[in-house]
């Protein structure tokens, strides 16, 4: 099983990969009718109306739909993202950048949002959003941290695998 | 009669770990069983069984239960500082055996 993570800083990658990640690109942007050719389009959301702009949009991924520990997304957002191949990107970044008592609203809400995705079947990509050496970590924790929002093992997996060689497959076919 | 059925008792899990930035033993001990207690409280700590068997060099071993070993490494996951200075604690593998651990821990990324 090959692992990815789609959105790191150019300057980490090298170490990505002798951690076992596979090679892939991602790249945020505010709109995604600029995002350029051939990567994968994250569009940042956080609140319930820019959710639900971005799931309508040309976006790959809607990354981190929930700041600071408010549901921002309801299951219209999740019916909507699912039928426009939408996926939801969670990322590491955001747990490591919040205090201990803000980050258990961030996983309580994120724990719903994954109830919502594996009820309705809409795609959940893990990333780690590193922007230096200190916010990469290897497969497994990406793993460990989809388990711990409510993921099974394999779904979690899946998530670090599967789901960002679709959507690889994707940008590349087009 | 045993005083423990084999049948009951708990399934070990060691994870083998590297940690970047801070190599001071105490202050790592510490900051892993903080961060583990932090996030699946005392409850979750105790069925866990988590301790830190060995520290080296910037590497080791910390002991868990098959039962809570993802919360574990989740929460070896979230530590971003130890101390005062910025770290990360990059999970090298797990396995059943201590002896298996070592097979890891010396990988060099």
């Amino acid at each position: 099983m090959k692992y990815y993570d789609l959105l790191a800083s150019h300057e980490v990658r090298s170490v990505l990969q002798s951690l076992g990640f596979g090679a892939g690109d991602g790249v945020v942007v505010d709109d995604a009718r600029r995002a350029p050719a051939g990567v994968v389009c994250f569009v940042r959301g956080g609140s319930l109306e820019l959710n639900r702009l971005v799931v309508r949009s040309k976006a790959h991924v809607l990354l981190d739909p929930i700041a600071d520990g408010k549901m921002s997304v309801d299951s219209a957002v999740v019916q909507v993202a699912k039928d426009n191949g939408v996926a939801f990107g969670i990322s590491l970044a955001q747990f490591l950048r919040v205090s201990r008592s803000r980050r258990a609203h961030l996983i309580n809400a994120y724990r719903r949002l994954v109830q919502l995705c594996t009820r309705m079947g809409a795609r959940i990509v893990l990333v780690s959003d590193a922007r230096d050496a200190f916010g990469i970590r290897s497969p497994v924790q990406l793993v460990s941290l989809g388990v711990l929002l409510g993921l099974s093992v394999n779904q979690a997996k899946w998530s670090v695998s599967e789901v960002p060689a679709y959507l690889l497959g994707e940008v590349s076919v087009k | 009669m045993k005083p423990f059925p084999a049948v009951l008792r708990e399934h070990k899990r060691y994870v083998a770990f590297r940690v970047h930035g801070v190599l001071d033993e105490q202050a790592v001990k510490s900051a892993l069983s903080q961060a583990v207690l932090g996030l699946i409280g005392e409850s979750g700590f105790a069925d866990a069984n988590f301790s830190v068997v060995g520290y080296a060099g910037g590497e080791g071993v910390c002991r868990s239960t098959d039962l809570r070993l993802y919360d574990v490494i989740a929460a070896l996951t979230l530590v971003s500082r130890i101390g005062e200075q910025p770290a990360w604690v990059e999970v090298l593998g797990v396995s059943g055996t201590i002896r298996k651990t070592n097979l890891y821990k010396h990988r060099r990324v």
